[in-house]
């Protein structure tokens, strides 16, 4: 009699924790991987660049899932569960067949099996409010995913980054190429910036990044409006957080008055006496440029921590670079 | 000479596209495990050696050892690294990320490891080379102390 309540007992309460697990798998590790398109050479998941983004609060919604090999790399870019590349509701008919498994071999009597959905938004302590709620609205819907054009493939959405944004999505060196989670998260981050930081870009390449040491998520030349987004930088958070930091240097070379003046502001001992006060992130505090790059990136990743930690720069990003919008 | 050629390090940063934007940051003790010399170290001699068509330099910086702090380095042998420039921070055409040492007479704090090659260069290439205020690291190195870089070093050989 007691092996009877037990196990059933043990059972569920295991699948109720294994249940409300797989929410958070399914905000990181599996769309982390949707996201990530390279070979794993590199250490991108690890960074400290992993902020929460709006895209990940707003998850495409799964489509039906394909057989498909544990092995084998499969070209697509929707978000799948850690386990089996389950949609939700395929995930509750699995748990709910687990249970009745589980009972019919405890020999409980059978019965209705009510599995309760908690909904997941990410974790209520984070200190960093996603950009998707700006004072002023996008120019476009930041979910591309419920739009139809998101059908249309990846054509499709360098189609609509170009004709919105005037950039284009180039595959580039190595023969790195766009997925269509890239490009659908690049024209999510592109919505939320403002149109004049925006149009120093001219285009966004992905770049295999073969030749380039570890570690180097994305790259600029000065003057040449082009992003380089290497594949260390295909996780969730830095994709994005890379994107705005390139862009930055984009920005820079059509603004060398501000960004001296930034310098002056921020460096006031030279490049050589360190920022004052210290910059948003270590990278940030090699040089003035690059404190530049990395406080316009945080300030859109995470404004409300920034605006509280590191004010000055916060509002000299909000007057100058963001046009007065806040993040 | 052949000996004192084969002993200076000389690094070189990059590889063909010589152009490096925003890096991954390691956290300090994997900085320090993955450095295999880590030493104090004061700019002696910076010199352009040369420029190639697209104007991108090779510089060639000269630093003296002060201090190892961690792996084998002979006291008196100075170390050699090749760097890449073009322009000057911020600038057009500047190249994002190349190490870049400040003028001679200020002392750095360089985290070294070995390339395929066999050469010495930087770990994670900017991050490895934290300028000194006095003993106070800057670069990357800010907030982190020599005492703290010390410890750990200390922890991480037990």
């Amino acid at each position: 009699m007691k092996v009877r309540f037990t196990l059933p007992l043990t059972a569920l309460m295991f699948v109720f924790l294994w249940a409300s697990t797989a929410p958070i798998h399914a905000q990181s590790e599996s769309y982390v991987d949707s996201l990530y398109k390279a070979s794993e050479t590199d250490e991108g998941k690890s960074d400290e660049l992993t902020t929460p983004e709006p895209a990940a609060q707003e998850p495409a919604p799964a489509p039906a899932p394909e057989p498909q090999s544990a092995t084998e790399a499969k070209p697509d870019d929707n978000i799948h569960f850690q386990t089996g590349q389950m949609t939700p509701d395929q995930l509750e008919q699995f748990i709910r067949n687990i249970i009745a498994q589980i009972l019919g071999a405890g020999g409980a009597l059978p019965g209705r099996i009510i599995i309760i959905r908690i909904p997941g938004g990410g974790c209520p302590n984070s200190p960093q409010q996603p950009p998707a709620a700006p004072s002023t609205p996008p120019s476009a819907p930041p979910s591309t995913s419920t739009d139809p054009s998101s059908s249309a493939g990846i054509a499709g959405l360098k189609a609509e980054m170009s004709a919105k944004y005037g950039i284009s999505a180039d595959d580039n060196q190595g023969g790195a190429k766009w997925s269509k989670r890239q490009l659908e998260e690049a024209n999510k981050v592109l919505a939320t910036l403002p149109a004049a930081f925006r149009n120093n870009t001219k285009s966004i390449a992905r770049d295999l990044g073969s030749d380039m040491p570890r570690g180097v998520l994305g790259w600029v030349q000065m003057g040449i409006p082009r992003v380089h987004l290497l594949n260390a930088s295909t996780y969730q958070g830095t994709f994005q957080g890379t994107l705005v930091h390139e862009m930055t240097h984009c920005w820079q070379a059509n603004n060398r008055g501000l960004t001296q003046s930034w310098e002056r502001q921020f460096w006031p001992n030279g490049r050589y006496g360190g920022p004052q006060p210290s910059s948003v992130s270590g990278y940030g505090n090699t040089q003035p440029v690059e404190d530049m790059a990395e406080s316009v990136r945080q300030s859109w990743q995470a404004g409300a921590s920034r605006k509280a930690s590191n004010p000055a720069r916060y509002e000299w990003v909000r007057v100058n670079v963001m046009g007065g919008k806040e993040f | 000479m052949t000996r004192r050629i084969c002993i200076s390090a000389f690094v070189l940063f990059l590889g063909a596209t010589l152009a490096h934007g925003m890096i991954k940051t390691l956290t300090i003790p994997d900085l320090v495990r993955k450095a295999q010399v880590i030493c104090i170290a004061k700019v002696a001699q910076q010199s352009e050696i040369s420029v190639s068509k697209e104007q991108i330099s090779t510089i060639k910086n000269v630093l003296l050892p002060e201090k190892v702090l961690k792996g084998d380095w002979p006291a008196n042998e100075p170390i050699v690294i090749m760097t890449k420039k073009c322009g000057e921070s911020g600038q057009i055409g500047w190249l994002e990320d190349q190490v870049e040492f400040p003028p001679k007479g200020y002392r750095v704090i360089l985290f070294l490891e070995k390339a395929d090659d066999g050469s010495l260069r930087t770990v994670n290439l900017v991050q490895g080379m934290w300028p000194l205020d006095k003993t106070k690291p800057l670069g990357m190195g800010i907030g982190t102390t020599l005492a703290q870089v010390e410890d750990l070093i200390k922890t991480q050989k037990n």
